[in-house]
């Protein structure tokens, strides 16, 4: 295996670390602001808000989703 | 015509022609799971018509956040795994793949626990949101971790290194990955709401 390829996965990793954290800072933060908010319709907006940010991260990073109509595989 | 010569080429070309598979067989899954999701999302409307947003006082925010948290770091592990097959690492690969499954149990046993553990009856309003919504997520998480148990048994021998013969090991995450876009929603959903 090349250093490219190693240097090449390396970077993916790293992207991938940055996902995951960003997707847990969401995770406590809908947590906080689920406990420390008296207003439904204030708490629906920013949890559904949240949700929405980590699905997209998920979709996009984590689940290729613009492999779908991308001509060629790339890693 | 030029489509007819393309179809040649592809199939002159192994592994072009092996590309050409992946691309059909992803567009097949994502199908899959966009009508998978359409079921949880019914499951979701369901849970706001029959309860609105009240959630039951007595349920274990800490374990919610727990398992969540265990989910959430399952996909990252899944992502590892691979990256790690993608660019022919096979010894890494597998080890988070079973690192993945750890955690994968570690969820369920964490939602059989928050089940024996509940102040609710299925009977109630609250829980027959509850216990369905988190019953069929968690059958979609057995499922994933019997389709991740077989990936990483046949994973052994460099069979999914590089390339397109990588697909099984990506398709299985992406099925595990749904199955945490799922739980994102059913978490604020099912725990945090007032």
């Amino acid at each position: 295996m090349s250093n490219g390829n190693h240097g090449g996965e390396a970077a993916q990793q790293r992207k991938g670390l940055m996902v995951f954290l960003a997707l847990a800072v969401l995770t406590v933060v809908e947590y906080i602001v689920a406990v420390s908010l008296t207003s439904t319709p204030l708490l629906v907006t920013l949890l559904a808000l949240a949700a929405g940010a980590k699905c997209w991260a998920i979709t996009v990073y984590f689940m290729h989703v613009t492999r779908l109509w991308r001509g060629e595989e790339v890693h | 015509m030029a489509a007819a010569v393309s179809h040649s080429h592809e199939h002159a070309d192994p592994v072009a022609h092996a590309w050409h598979r992946v691309r059909i067989n992803r567009l097949g899954l994502w199908l899959f799971l966009i009508s998978d999701g359409a079921l949880f999302a019914i499951f979701a409307a369901s849970r706001f018509y029959i309860a609105g947003t009240a959630i039951d006082p007595h349920l274990n925010q800490l374990l919610g956040l727990a398992i969540t948290s265990l989910l959430l770091l399952s996909s990252f592990s899944a992502y590892r795994a691979e990256t790690a097959f993608a660019h022919g690492n096979t010894a890494h690969g597998r080890t988070m793949l079973l690192a993945t499954i750890l955690m994968g149990l570690l969820f369920v046993g964490g939602v059989a626990y928050e089940w024996s553990i509940a102040e609710f009856a299925a009977s109630e309003v609250y829980g027959t949101a509850f216990f369905s919504m988190t019953g069929m997520h968690a059958f979609h998480v057995v499922t994933g971790l019997l389709f991740l148990a077989v990936i990483w048994a046949r994973s052994g021998g460099g069979r999914y290194s590089q390339g397109p013969a990588v697909w099984p090991v990506t398709a299985v995450v992406i099925y595990w990955h749904f199955v945490d876009v799922v739980w994102v929603f059913f978490y604020p959903t099912l725990y945090l709401l007032k």
